[in-house]
């Protein structure tokens, strides 16, 4: 609310002020200085500016704000400061544009944690955002595990790099990125759905070798468009026991992958409306993603599917802190690999989620209403709600810049393409539900956005 | 009863303005309308000072809000945006300031300190009718003063682009590909000083 006053305040004092003169006086350009940048090229800064030599500018001249603003979004400073001196004739002057930089290497991710399959998986995944100065960034990260307990299981490695291109003014951006995993995933071949003994599972061992180029375009201040082109070869090696053992009866397993060497390509386009007035601990605002994914089986690809993906956020400010209201729903249709499927990990927050495509757990999905849904792991549908409560700790101090309390509660459900087509089950075991939620810290610092929570902690460790 | 023909302070118990200081606000009445006096010269730090000559416009709005005791809805709101430029070869200060919708008006100042208060204090400032208040009743004015302050939509543009500066891919295919940092930087305004005045019974 008081966000809201004081932008209406300003838009009314800016509306009623615009319509009057110019105010203050104005100078001619006759050079611009920049200073305190150590690292960061001269021209990024220069063509960020969007001031020349020679222009005019006044003393509230809108365009300063701007280019502030333009530069510290960069994310290269943490400060901008803009001020004339006179210059060399009366009515001249000369803009000095001080900058200090920022540390400009980012924490994406860290990959630690433990389960009753892999005794230990570790990585980590870097950015420089400002490589060499020019504004180009450069990120990296892998993920090593130790051998699964799963029999036949290899252990996982996984290293990817990614490269995106200088902001441009145009707002079009574009970006690669190359992956290579080594891993196994887990299919069960007996006991109970909801054990997570690797004894009861036999491992799937698959090797990605591929890339992606991407191209992004800004359409207006809040929305932007993403297209990417993908190709990897993926070479499966199936295990040799290939039924489940439910002691009554034995019924193949299906393994969603093409034995031996595949190749995989697919094109995807991604619309973001993002209107959230902070992206990290918004109270006001929505953010809508709209995917849509095709594999088709030219370019040697030997998978034909269509998969959609809806998202949306919701905030909404209530007391001292914000509501947020959050929807995923998800469709895949046709003939998948399983690491392009939904994956229960990453619906449940009580699971551990995925690493470059890698799992590393055999813990089913904890059943809470009893919907059969630990049965399931990889399906073609799934969708699910959440409601977070965020709560406003500290602001500005220190290292941690900003920190929230949250708590998140939410139901997700989850079907497969056979299930849905054959109904000779009650609704509720065709479509299992369960419960999720979620309690921690989220914290803003120089170096990323960390959660410390519930949910993270026992998505680490076996319980 | 003919109301708004007397106006005093009064000390008042009242629910508790938690966590928001009191600052003792003048009160009275100018041409049918209760009006303020207060400072907000606090908003301003020496580095503020020394940047009031960099030759670009310094700016700050003071939201004013009249609150009757015991609710938190305003029955009535004023502001006064005020600009401050210093030219560089006059050597001279010029303040702008614009009081709701009126025109606005234009001052020099020979010093940076004059400017300042010129832009900060608030002198006999018109804050409602008086014929709108109710008599007897108890009421507060809120306030609050910004240097510098930038709309919510553009504050909110440039975190997004913080969050997922150009030259980068949203989300991509092999998992997050958004690098999360936040500039302290940027904020609603470069600095905030708010408070409540003590109460006051409208007679």
């Amino acid at each position: 609310m008081r966000a809201l006053i004081l932008a209406v305040a300003v838009l009314a004092a800016t509306r009623a002020v615009a319509q009057d003169e110019p105010f203050g006086p104005s100078y001619v350009l006759e050079a611009i200085e920049i200073r305190g940048n150590h690292k960061t090229e001269t021209g990024l800064i220069r063509r960020e500016l969007g001031l020349e030599v020679g222009e005019i500018v006044r003393a509230a001249d809108p365009r300063v704000d701007e280019a502030k603003l333009r530069l510290l979004s960069l994310g290269y400073f943490l400060n901008v400061n803009f001020s004339l001196s006179r210059g060399g004739q009366r009515g001249g002057a000369v803009l000095v544009v001080e900058v200090e930089e920022r540390g400009t290497v980012i924490i994406n991710a860290i990959h630690l944690g433990t389960s009753d399959a892999t005794a230990l998986w570790g990585g980590l995944d870097l950015a420089e955002t400002n490589f060499l100065g020019r504004g180009i960034s450069l990120g990296g990260g892998f993920v090593e595990s130790t051998r699964p307990k799963v029999a036949g299981a290899d252990p996982a490695r996984a290293l990817t790099v990614r490269a995106a291109g200088p902001p441009s003014v145009s707002g079009l951006s574009l970006g690669a990125q190359l992956l290579y995993s080594r891993g196994s995933e887990f299919f069960r071949a007996a006991g109970p759905s909801d054990s997570a003994a690797p004894g009861d599972f036999v491992a799937l061992r698959t090797r990605r070798v591929g890339g992606a180029l991407g191209v992004g375009l800004d359409l207006s201040a809040s929305t932007r468009l993403h297209a990417e082109g993908r190709y990897e070869a993926v070479d499966a090696k199936l295990p040799g026991i290939r039924s489940r053992d439910d002691q009554a009866t034995l019924r193949p397993i299906i393994f969603p992958i093409h034995e031996g060497v595949s190749h995989l390509s697919s094109l995807s386009a991604t619309l973001d409306i993002d209107t959230r007035n902070d992206p990290v601990l918004p109270s006001r605002g929505g953010r809508a993603l709209i995917t849509f994914q095709a594999s088709l089986p030219v370019a040697t690809s030997h998978y034909l599917f269509g998969k959609g993906v809806l998202q949306g956020s919701r905030y909404f400010p209530i007391g001292k802190g914000a509501l947020g209201l959050h929807g995923f729903g998800g469709a895949l249709f046709g003939d998948a690999p399983y690491f392009e499927q939904f994956f229960v990990g990453d619906l449940n927050l009580l699971l551990p989620q995925r690493a470059y495509g890698l799992n590393f757990s055999t813990q089913p999905s904890r059943d809470l209403l009893g919907t059969g849904i630990a049965e399931h792991r990889y399906d073609a549908y799934a969708t699910r709600a959440l409601v977070e409560y965020a709560l406003p700790l500290w602001r500005r101090h220190g290292f941690v810049y900003r920190a929230d309390a949250f708590v998140a509660f939410g139901a997700f459900a989850m079907a497969s393409g056979d299930d849905l087509r054959v109904r000779d089950r009650p609704f509720r075991e065709v479509v299992p539900v369960d419960l999720t939620a979620d309690l921690g810290l989220r914290l803003d610092t120089p170096v990323g956005i960390f959660t410390v929570s519930v949910a993270n902690a026992l998505g680490r460790i076996p319980f | 009863m003919k109301r708004g023909a007397v106006i005093a302070s009064a000390l008042v118990a009242t629910t508790v303005w938690a966590a928001t200081p009191v600052r003792t606000t003048g009160f009275g009445q100018r041409g049918g309308a209760l009006v303020i006096s207060v400072g907000v010269q606090d908003l301003f730090q020496a580095p503020d000072l020394e940047r009031l000559t960099s030759g670009f416009a310094t700016r700050v709005l003071v939201h004013v809000a009249l609150v009757r005791e015991g609710n938190n809805q305003a029955v009535a709101e004023a502001t006064r945006w005020s600009e401050i430029v210093y030219d560089l070869w006059d050597e001279r200060f010029h303040v702008r300031r614009t009081d709701g919708a009126a025109v606005p008006e234009v001052r020099d100042a020979a010093t940076a300190q004059e400017a300042l208060t010129l832009a900060t204090a608030l002198v006999a400032f018109p804050v409602a009718p008086l014929p709108g208040l109710q008599a007897g009743a108890v009421y507060r004015v809120n306030v609050r003063a910004d240097l510098n302050p930038l709309s919510e939509e553009l504050v909110g543009r440039v975190r997004r682009w913080l969050a997922r500066p150009a030259g980068r891919t949203p989300d991509g295919v092999f998992g997050s590909f958004v690098s999360f940092f936040v500039n302290p930087k940027v904020q609603d305004s470069e600095r905030r000083v708010q408070f409540v005045s003590q109460p006051v019974v409208v007679r």
